[in-house]
């Protein structure tokens, strides 16, 4: 089995327990720091998004937007999310991608690159999946195609 | 006894100064008010030519978060963000073209011309 394929199957099961079990309140910042802090959120995010503008899957999604402030936007929502202590501003994951018409291939791009930011990072394999399992149930707000 | 150039002269006088504060304030009520439409992360208009003191309302009828700004030595302006189904309004008080753009997107661009 391919390493993509590897990373659907992983993403699907995660998203199936994440969907089963449905978001919870994280009361403590072990993700965040396990992650390494905001500083290396940013090296991901920095990671990231240097793939997606160039993901020819996804690229034209993010043609004519200020990167550096949907970097900051992104930094922001996964340090709150991984019980960081930051303040995500921006609007719902359903409002901020409708317009967007992204399909399902789109959003395995997204989490696809977002994994192989993660790997250059050296954020272990573990840790990873605890942070897309956080992620995976807005799947149903992003994917609206 | 009075002249009557004089007179003339101050029935004129008193006259304009009735006449031009109406003119004015016609003017004022003249101010033209247009619709610039921000849809698909682009502007409806890529220029746009109006009179000195018309409004340009500027309508996001977009799915996205826009804002405005304007950047000159005569002319400043930097909206705060605005939600779909909103409008921000901009006077242009002097004359002179301007370039409205978006922090957002930055390949939204609207010239106006103020005469």
């Amino acid at each position: 089995m391919s390493s993509k394929s590897l990373q659907r199957l992983s993403l699907a099961i995660l998203m199936m327990t994440a969907a089963a079990s449905g978001p919870k309140a994280r009361a403590d910042d072990t993700l965040y720091r396990d992650l390494g802090g905001r500083a290396t959120l940013e090296r991901i995010v920095d990671g990231a998004v240097a793939m997606w503008v160039t993901d020819a899957r996804i690229a034209q999604t993010f043609d004519n937007l200020n990167l550096d402030r949907f970097k900051r936007r992104l930094t922001d929502q996964l340090c709150e999310l991984a019980g960081g202590p930051c303040r995500y501003t921006g609007r719902n994951m359903y409002l901020t991608h409708k317009g967007l018409h992204l399909d399902i291939v789109e959003f395995n791009a997204l989490v696809e690159d977002l994994q192989d930011a993660m790997n250059q990072v050296r954020v272990p394999f573990r840790t990873q999946n605890r942070l897309l399992a956080i992620l995976a149930p807005m799947k149903r707000d992003i994917v609206t195609r | 006894m009075m002249p009557a150039y004089s007179f003339r002269v101050r029935l004129w006088s008193g006259a304009t100064s009735v006449v031009i504060p109406i003119l004015l304030a016609a003017g004022a009520l003249a101010a033209t008010s247009y619709h610039v439409s921000q849809r698909d992360r682009a502007f409806s208009l890529k220029a746009i030519t109006v009179a000195l003191g018309d409004v340009i309302h500027f309508d996001n009828n977009d799915d996205f978060i826009h804002q405005i700004y304007i950047e000159s030595p005569d002319f400043n302006f930097d909206s705060k963000e605005s939600y779909p189904g909103n409008s921000i309004d901009v006077t242009f008080a002097k004359r002179g073209t301007y370039f409205v753009r978006c922090h957002i997107h930055p390949k939204m661009s609207l010239e106006v011309t103020v005469e």
